[in-house]
């Protein structure tokens, strides 16, 4: 009998100590707010996907929180970043709706980078999203040689050094022969989108999203792709096979990599671990909500779980260049405008 | 496209819709009233909650809201000196000063009514424009934006004082704005310049914190160092006696709020130029419609034609800003932006289809932005009468809660503690100004239209060298240009003449 009843209450202990952590966690989350930060403001996939995200995350951390979207525009997404990184409390109340391109600024060692991207708390990530240059729909080319070989250059619409409108055509410029002018300075993408309209550019380049969007209005045709197949552009050619040299092939793959890892979300560095696996329980079960898929899909956005291990792996391979690459990377890639 | 316009009425008065529209519009006043919290900064708040609605709905509450802030901005420029919303700062510069004289509740009738009609004619292109909105907005390339853009600067010389030393000194003002309009990134090679070593400023400086600071420091501490009410130790007027005779005046003048209505169209229908311009544009035109010189001294002194212009164009606008965001999915101004986030997670894909397939859908919206500012000035009048009180209230009473919300109106544009080191030194640099007689507008004018003239300068001469001058619209606007820079003097010799033959 008596070991009946040391073996309860040893049950009961061992019961309360698995269980406590997890109420624990339920009863911190409990009524509190968890706030998303997003270094954008205004229109955007990455924010209406970071907007779904804040409307189904809670349901899916124990407590179920409120979750809210925060906008700290600034420096191309570094200051919410860093503010993340380093000012945040690693509570596991604080996450960072990121852009992976930061971490370009910190391969290219610029001054304000203050975070790593490799001590971050990974969550995961919503999914990759692809690049594609597309010309007007009433230009005769019909495929990326035709535009190599064309007698005049084709003026490509862009918003400035360092976005996949700049950098996508640009580096096409330098390394496949392809006939381009660079015009940039564009306030956004919309405002390129109108100059293809009126005539005033021939080309442009952005997420395969948008441009998708663009050829489904029968305002442009899409003709080469980055490395990521972006629903609908699989048979595009893929810039860095058309790339004549190593150099380009290896800038091209260093621009590739951000946009694997897509729409990613990351915890201050210091979270606890069993906050942190919350979180990612949450993320990994948010994404295959039904109803979550659904907002994507009527706001044409293809969510696709990325684990966070992943996108870790994905960041060690992006910051792991040769110190050649390095010196001419300078040269090409500049930080996002 | 009638049975549309009918079906758009129907979607907005349906009771989800229209419920949402009034909660809509109760938020929209509360911030509206609030200075420097931004009708975009609370549409960002509430996309989250538009998730459940039908677009017609979701637009009815944003829109709402949106329309509302607009109008009750105004009020609080002129009842105490500090622009409610960034687009309503125009409106601090006689609105103020007719509170400061004890007609509050006169600027206010004013600012309403012709707000209101601003609105209706807003709305009345939005839908005429349906047809022929694509051809037009298309006609306007680069360099036409950016001669568009010239057009707005040359109207410093209406925007400052009369005489050579006026002109100077209005003229230097207007470059220190276009100086200052180039910190942060260029938007061309990505270089960083005049950022000091500091990422708040690689975006540039946030029009909101400088706006708020430029104008509402100043007039708080001209407040506290009068030591009085804001309308100084005047008994109250009949302010009821008042209200209606500022709606008397907007029929009085007619013509200028129908005319700046247009210019407030106009500037929204086109992409880039912004919303903060519209109310510049159409406050010089205001004082460009005065007879002579001693008529147009009388601006920026508390003339109620300074506080009709801008109330009608920053209403107006909204109908125009709409075109671009529908048509082409190219918001007219930041509200626009997050309005076209709203359009993402409705599934509405803005292009063509919203003038043909969902058209009932962009009617509703005309109809939202009608119904919306009629409710919106209805009430506003049965309240004027109390928030017009509030000038009469000691300053020391008032100061506090005014620069706390001022302080926290700046905080909201970015959330950084920056934003309030921005006001603060603008504040300052506004106090400067006024205290040695430096204009103010010229400055904002500067400042706003500065990055939209260098892009697209850039993008003109990059794409087209130089044949971009023989455009016939930029001909056209360059002779449009050369008008606005002539005629003060025009009218300053005018009225010379006519004081000289006077005295013979």
């Amino acid at each position: 009998m008596k070991s009946i009843s040391l073996l309860a209450v040893l049950a009961i202990l061992l019961l309360t100590v698995g269980i406590l952590p997890a109420r624990g966690q339920a009863n911190f989350y409990e009524g509190k707010t968890v706030t998303l930060i997003i270094g954008a403001k205004g229109a955007g996939s990455l924010i209406a996907a970071t907007q779904i995200v804040g409307h189904h995350l809670g349901k899916y951390i124990p407590g179920k929180p409120v979750v809210i979207v925060q906008e700290m525009p600034g420096a191309a997404h570094m200051l919410a970043t860093n503010q993340v990184f380093n000012v945040a409390k690693p509570d596991g109340l604080t996450i960072l709706a990121s852009n992976p391109n930061v971490a370009v600024a910190q391969l290219a060692k610029v001054e304000q980078v203050r975070f790593d991207v490799r001590k971050f708390q990974w969550l995961g990530s919503t999914g990759a999203d692809g690049v594609a240059l597309s010309i007007r729909a009433d230009l005769p080319y019909k495929n990326f040689d035709e535009i190599r070989k064309a007698k005049e250059e084709l003026i490509v619409g862009t918003t400035g050094p360092g976005s996949n409108a700049h950098d996508f055509p640009l580096l096409l410029k330098e390394f496949t022969g392809a006939k381009l002018k660079l015009v940039s300075g564009y306030p956004s993408n919309g405002d390129i989108q109108l100059a293809i309209q009126r005539k005033e550019v021939d080309a442009w380049a952005a997420l395969a999203t948008t441009i998708k969007l663009a050829v489904d209005q029968g305002i442009v045709r899409a003709v080469v792709r980055g490395r990521v197949a972006a629903p609908g552009f699989e048979s595009l050619p893929v810039d860095e096979d058309l790339a004549s040299s190593s150099l380009g092939k290896a800038l091209m793959g260093i621009r590739a990599v951000p946009l694997a890892i897509g729409r990613a979300f990351a915890a201050p560095p210091a979270t606890s671990a069993d906050r942190v696996a919350i979180l990612r329980e949450a993320f990994a079960k948010m994404i295959k909500d039904p109803e979550f898929l659904a907002e994507g899909k009527k706001a044409k956005i293809d969510f696709n779980y990325i684990s966070a291990e992943q996108v870790l792996k994905d960041f060690g391979t992006l910051l792991n260049q040769t110190p050649e690459t390095l010196k001419e990377m300078g040269k090409y890639i500049k930080l996002e405008g | 496209m009638f049975d549309a316009l009918i079906e758009g009425l129907l979607l907005v008065l349906q009771w989800k819709a229209f419920s949402l529209m009034m909660l809509g519009m109760g938020l929209g006043f509360v911030v509206g009233l609030l200075p420097g919290i931004g009708g975009a900064a609370t549409l960002a708040l509430m996309l989250p909650f538009i998730f459940k609605m039908s677009p017609a709905e979701g637009f009815a509450f944003l829109l709402g809201m949106h329309s509302v802030a607009a109008t009750t901005g105004d009020i609080t420029s002129i009842l105490f000196g500090v622009p409610g919303e960034a687009i309503s700062a125009a409106t601090v510069v006689d609105g103020y000063p007719m509170a400061k004289k004890g007609e509050a509740g006169r600027a206010l009738g004013a600012a309403l009514m012709s707000s209101l009609i601003g609105a209706l004619i807003g709305a009345l292109v939005l839908a005429l424009a349906v047809p022929v909105v694509r051809p037009l907005v298309l006609s306007f390339g680069s360099p036409e934006l950016f001669m568009l853009a010239m057009v707005g600067i040359a109207c410093i010389t209406s925007l400052s004082g009369l005489g050579v030393r006026g002109q100077i000194r209005g003229f230097a003002m207007g470059l220190f704005g276009l100086l200052l309009s180039t910190i942060g990134q260029e938007r061309q090679s990505g270089t960083l310049r005049f950022d000091m070593g500091l990422m708040y400023l690689w975006d540039g400086l946030d029009l909101v914190p400088v706006l708020v600071g430029i104008f509402a420091i100043p007039e708080i501490i001209d407040l506290a160092v009068r030591g009085t009410a804001i309308a100084g130790d005047r008994q109250p007027e009949n302010l009821q006696a008042g209200v209606i005779e500022g709606i008397k005046d907007t029929f009085r003048h007619f013509w200028l709020v129908v005319r700046c209505s247009a210019v407030g169209v106009f500037i929204g229908i086109l992409p880039g130029a912004g919303g903060g311009v519209a109310q510049w544009v159409a406050y010089a035109h205001a004082v460009q419609s005065a007879k002579d010189t001693k008529d147009r001294a009388r601006f920026g002194k508390g003339d109620i034609r300074g506080v009709l212009g801008p109330g009608a164009a920053n209403n107006s606008k909204e109908g125009g800003e709409l075109i671009p965001t529908v048509a082409f999915g190219v918001p007219g101004g930041g509200a626009m932006a997050i309005l076209l986030g709203g359009f993402l997670i409705m599934g509405l894909t803005p292009g063509p289809d919203m003038l043909t397939k969902h058209l009932p859908i962009t009617f509703s919206m005309v109809w939202t932005l009608v119904i919306a500012n009629i409710i919106t000035v209805l009430l506003c009048l049965a309240v004027l009468n109390h928030l017009a009180k509030v000038t009469y209230v000691r300053g020391g009473l008032i100061i506090p809660f005014v620069l706390f919300l001022v302080f926290v109106g700046s905080y909201t544009a970015n959330g950084q503690i920056a934003d309030l080191i921005v006001t603060f030194i603008f504040g300052l640099l506004g106090y400067l100004m006024v205290l040695f007689g430096w204009p103010r507008p010229p400055f904002v004018l500067g400042f706003v239209l500065g990055k939209v003239v260098e892009t697209y300068l850039f993008i003109s001469v990059n794409r087209y060298g130089f044949s971009w001058l023989s455009h016939p619209v930029v001909l056209v606007l360059i002779f449009l240009m050369g008008l606005v820079i002539a005629y003060p003097f025009v009218q300053e010799r005018r009225s010379q003449k006519r004081d000289l033959a006077d005295a013979l």
